[in-house]
This record gives C-alpha cells, structure tokens and sequence, in this order.
C-alpha cells in the first residue's frame, strides 16, 4: 500500500508504468479508504517541463475545466467548472497530469473530511480513524500513492492537519503566493491553496511552478526566492544560524500528553543537534480559534448567499422566489454548512453585539503587529501541527467543538497570512502518525522551505 | 458586553435571514450546538486591550492647513470647525491664496 510515488526519476520512467502503478493502487485502496471522488480519463500530457510526468491530485473545490467541482456539497453536485484554477493551469503546463478529485469536507468546513456527501476518508494508516481534514482526501492520495502531489486549501489548517494525520508533508503558503482564481472561496481573506506532498524537495518544487501574479487574483504576487526553487539544490542549503522559537508551557492549550511529549522529545533533539532554539509565548495564541471563527464564519455566511438554487447548482420549481432559495438551501448544504452560516449570520446581523466583530478585526491587526515584532526575534515559530493525535470515525462529529479544537495551532497562519509547513513527527504507541509545523513571517516562504529540508534530513 | 440569549426565537430569525430551514426534530440539538458556538466565539470578548472610542478613531482629523493643530472630535464638532464654508455647506480649501472660495 505504501509505495508511494515521489519526484525522484518520474522523467525516466514511462508514462504507462506510471499511469499503471496508479491504477492498482486506486484499485487497492480508493473503495477501502474513500479518498477520489472521481478518477478522470487521464492522459500523458504533451506539455513537457518541469513537473513532467508528475501524477497530481485535486480537492473537489479547484476548478478544472468541464470536470465537476462539487464541494462535497449537495448544492453543488453537478457543478461543471467554466475554467481551470490559475495553479491548475500552470501545473498542467508543467507536464503534470490531473489522476481525479479528492475527497474533502464540505466547503472545507471540518477537520475528519466526515462532512463529505460522498463520506469520510479514512485514515490509510489504520481506517478505524479519520484522515483528518477538510484536505482528508488529498492527504490520503500521497499516502497511498495515488499522485505525486495534491492540491488541497487552508483557511485555518486543512492541509497540515490531514498531512499530519496521514504522515505527509503539508504546506499552506503565504498568503498571496499562490492566486485563490479557481478555488472555490469560504473566507476569502483566509482562504489559500496549498500542497500536500511526500517531502519537502516536490512541494517546493511545485510551489516554484504554481507562483506567480495572476492579473485575476490581486492579492497574488511573484515571489522570485520562491521561483528559485524550481531548480535548486537543496542539499547544498547552509544556511546562516537561524532561531526558532519554541513553546514550554501549554497550559491554556487542549494538547494530549502524547503530542506534548513527542514535542518536546523533538525541542530536546534539535538543541542535541546545536539548531538555535529559544523559549516563546506566541501572542494571544490561546484567542486565535475563537477569533478565527468569528471571521470564518461572517465571511462563510457572505460568501455561501451565492447559492440560492438558481445560479449554481440544486435547482427546484416549489412556490415563489424565496421558498426555492430557501428549500434549495435546506436541502443542499450540510449540517455543519448550516452551523456555520447561522454563527456568521448572527455575527454579522444587526442588533447582535457589534463590538464583537469589531473586537475581532482588532485583534487580528494587533495579533499581527505582535508576530511581526516576534518574527524579527525569531526566524521560525515550531509548534506541534494538531493538539491530538488521529481520532476515531464518528468520535467528534456530534461535538463541533471538540472537532475545532485541531485547530488550535494552525489557525493562527491564516489569521497573520503567513506560512507554515507540517512535517512528520514520527508515530504514537498505536503506530499513528503524529507531525511537527514550522512557522515563518509572511513571504519568507522560500527560507521556511529550505530549512523544513534541511531540518528533516538532519532528523533522518 | 450585551449578549443574546440563543433560543428557539433566535434561531428561527437567524434562519429567516440567511435563507434556512431546519427540521424540527433537529431543533434541540441544533440550539445546543449553536449556543456552544456562540460561547466559544464570545470568550473573545475576554481579551484585554484598549478599545478606543470609534469616533476618536475614525473622526481624528488633522488641519491641513495647521499640521500641528490636530482634532479630536465628533462629527458635528467636525463640520462646526471646517475652515471653509457656506451656508452650513463644507467647502474644498483653497488652492492658491487668490482663491476667495
């Protein structure tokens, strides 16, 4: 199950024995763990380049012209894609090929990929558990070598939550560096495609593709150190002594004694190994879900008015204009869809405490002011990716709380717009996998990249 | 900080708005989840640090004409202390000294 397909000689081999590999692995595992939604008629890409012959997977809410681009949502089921998502294209023009679309949870909103209309992903390593989520599918794909590569999105930790979860490397970039033209939007000042990878050499190189301005996305921008990485040897990185601020006291967090345990075994191991490292409190850290929910959710509940059965998606012709929004609605999103659009209405409606949202949009700007001033302190934030380690299918999913606390460390990210990497951390005593994330300021993204390199190869 | 009760009332209003239904055997549930929700989201309230007073904020404005005189004021103190107008109209400041307006 594990043989899993990593850049390394992908040029070399043939299209055919690639495209075979593939097969027999969607064929052992994808109705066993639940990971594609739909496998496309692939095809050798013609363009060569770069990413030649790279087998990639794509969550079900990136675009891909004339394939459907569901959300995992009933509202959108059929939904054909009008266009390709910026990153879509530039990877295709790579020579990088789309294997099909994977499972998530729906519109993103989840952390087990267990609010999927097509069902949960579960964990390859053992499917008593989640995959994690929302990106449970994609993550799943690199584990069971299905692609190369996997595009997934990150509004609070939907890609390094699953990639840790699953044991893969998890990357949510700056935000910006990668254009959002073609992601489906939850919380657009939030939201970000990232990648999730078997290491860190192809993700960057893959990021290295996929960056660039997109006239369409203006919050998109060039990152040339980025760019670099295309060709570069990352073995050959240095790098001047860089310090990395790390956590002692978890006190005002929900973390497992397992996962603080195998943290600090890993803090022990870089001071052997001589790697700076210094003790922090990250800002209001223990502030950062609620906050994010308060803007996920008021932007989620603006961003989903879209669907009202009659542009998109489930459609019906029962009684006047507002009953067929409203039954299009009902029966087109999900209960979780459903919490979060109430919370965001009522955050957003008139007569409900208005200081709240204010509150929130000034604690972001302060939060951000207090990671920059720690950020010229510390070159990189080290913190573990989840406050658990997998849980059981259908163990949370009638706690939404209990469900948002795995974010509790990869919000704050998305919050600041910086960017983060999950990398692996060994495995609990049940053999699950476990991961570590590395934080940097914002368009560092090409220095967190080289030294996640550096840092796994210095941990073996 | 006022906060609202989250009952059936609420929910049914908050359903209305954002265009909702929501089965009634699922009512119970859905009020309790919503109501931890809401707490959760609320303990930011907690955070301590200074919230100036909006007007302060968004009606500080300095004399373009006096960069060290600066005003800290309401609205209607604003337009009270405009340097050019008429008939209670505000007016554009001046470009060049010859300019009666």
């Amino acid at each position: 199950m594990m043989n899993r397909i990593t850049f390394d000689g992908i040029k070399e081999k043939s299209f055919k024995s690639i495209s075979k590999h593939i097969n027999e692995n969607i064929k052992k595992n994808n109705s066993k763990f639940n990971i594609l939604i739909e496998k496309f008629n692939y095809d050798k890409n013609p363009n060569g380049g770069l990413l030649e012959n790279v087998p990639i997977t794509i969550k079900d809410n990136i675009f891909y012209k004339n394939h459907i681009a569901s959300c995992a949502s009933n509202i959108l089921k059929n939904y054909r894609a009008p266009y390709s998502a910026y990153v879509v294209e530039k990877l295709l023009g790579e020579g990088a090929f789309i294997v099909g679309r994977t499972n998530m949870d729906e519109f993103a909103m989840g952390s087990s990929t267990e609010y999927s209309i097509y069902g949960p992903t579960k964990n390859p390593i053992d499917p008593k558990f989640v995959a994690g989520g929302s990106s449970g599918g994609a993550a799943a794909s690199i584990i069971t070598g299905i692609a190369s590569i996997a595009l997934g999105s990150d509004t609070g930790g939907s890609i390094r939550q699953p990639a840790a979860f699953c044991g893969a490397v998890g990357y949510k970039p700056t935000y910006g560096v990668f254009s959002r033209r073609g992601l489906v939007a939850f919380s657009s000042s939030l939201d970000q495609i990232g990648i999730i990878g078997n290491n860190v050499g192809d993700i960057a190189k893959s990021a290295a593709v996929m960056n660039g301005k997109d006239p369409h996305d203006l919050s998109s921008y060039l990152d040339r150190e980025l760019k670099h990485l295309a060709e570069y040897d990352f073995d050959s990185y240095e790098g001047e002594r860089k310090i990395i601020g790390v956590i002692h006291d978890f006190s005002d967090t929900p973390i497992s004694k397992e996962i603080e345990n195998s943290y600090k075994k890993l803090i022990s191991e870089l001071n052997k190994m001589n790697y700076e490292v210094v003790s922090i409190f990250p800002p209001f850290l223990e502030y950062s879900l609620p906050l994010y929910h308060i803007l996920a959710n008021a932007e989620a509940a603006s961003n989903l008015s879209r669907y009202d059965g009659l542009k998109y998606g489930l459609s019906n012709n029962e009684g006047n204009y507002f009953e067929r929004v409203k039954k299009a609605r009902t029966e087109g999103f999900g209960r979780e869809v459903k919490r979060r659009i109430l919370a965001g209405t009522l955050i957003t409606s008139e007569g409900y405490d208005i200081d709240l949202y204010k509150k929130a949009q000034k604690l972001r700007v302060l939060l951000k002011k207090n990671y920059d001033v720690l950020f010229s302190t510390v070159n990189f934030v080290l913190m573990p990716t989840t406050p658990t380690s997998p849980f059981k299918l259908g163990e949370k999913i009638n706690d939404p709380i209990a469900m948002y606390n795995n974010d509790a460390f990869t919000t704050i990210a998305n919050i600041i717009g910086s960017c983060a990497i999950s990398l692996p951390l060994g495995t609990t005593s049940g053999g699950l996998p476990i991961g570590f994330q590395l934080m940097a300021a914002p368009k560092e993204d090409a220095e967190l990249l080289k030294f996640s390199y550096k840092l796994m190869k210095d941990l073996g | 900080m006022k906060k609202l009760r989250i009952d059936k009332k609420l929910l049914d209003k908050m359903c209305d708005l954002a265009k909702l239904d929501h089965d009634p055997g699922e009512e119970e549930s859905l009020l309790k989840d919503f109501g931890e929700i809401m707490a959760m989201i609320e303990t930011i309230s907690n955070v301590d640090f200074p919230m100036k007073d909006e007007r302060m904020i968004f009606h500080q404005v300095i004399n373009q004409f006096s960069s060290t005189k600066k005003y800290e004021c309401d609205s209607e103190q604003i337009i009270e202390k405009f340097p050019h107008k008429r008939d209670d109209q505000l007016l554009s400041p001046p470009v060049s000294g010859n300019n009666d307006e």
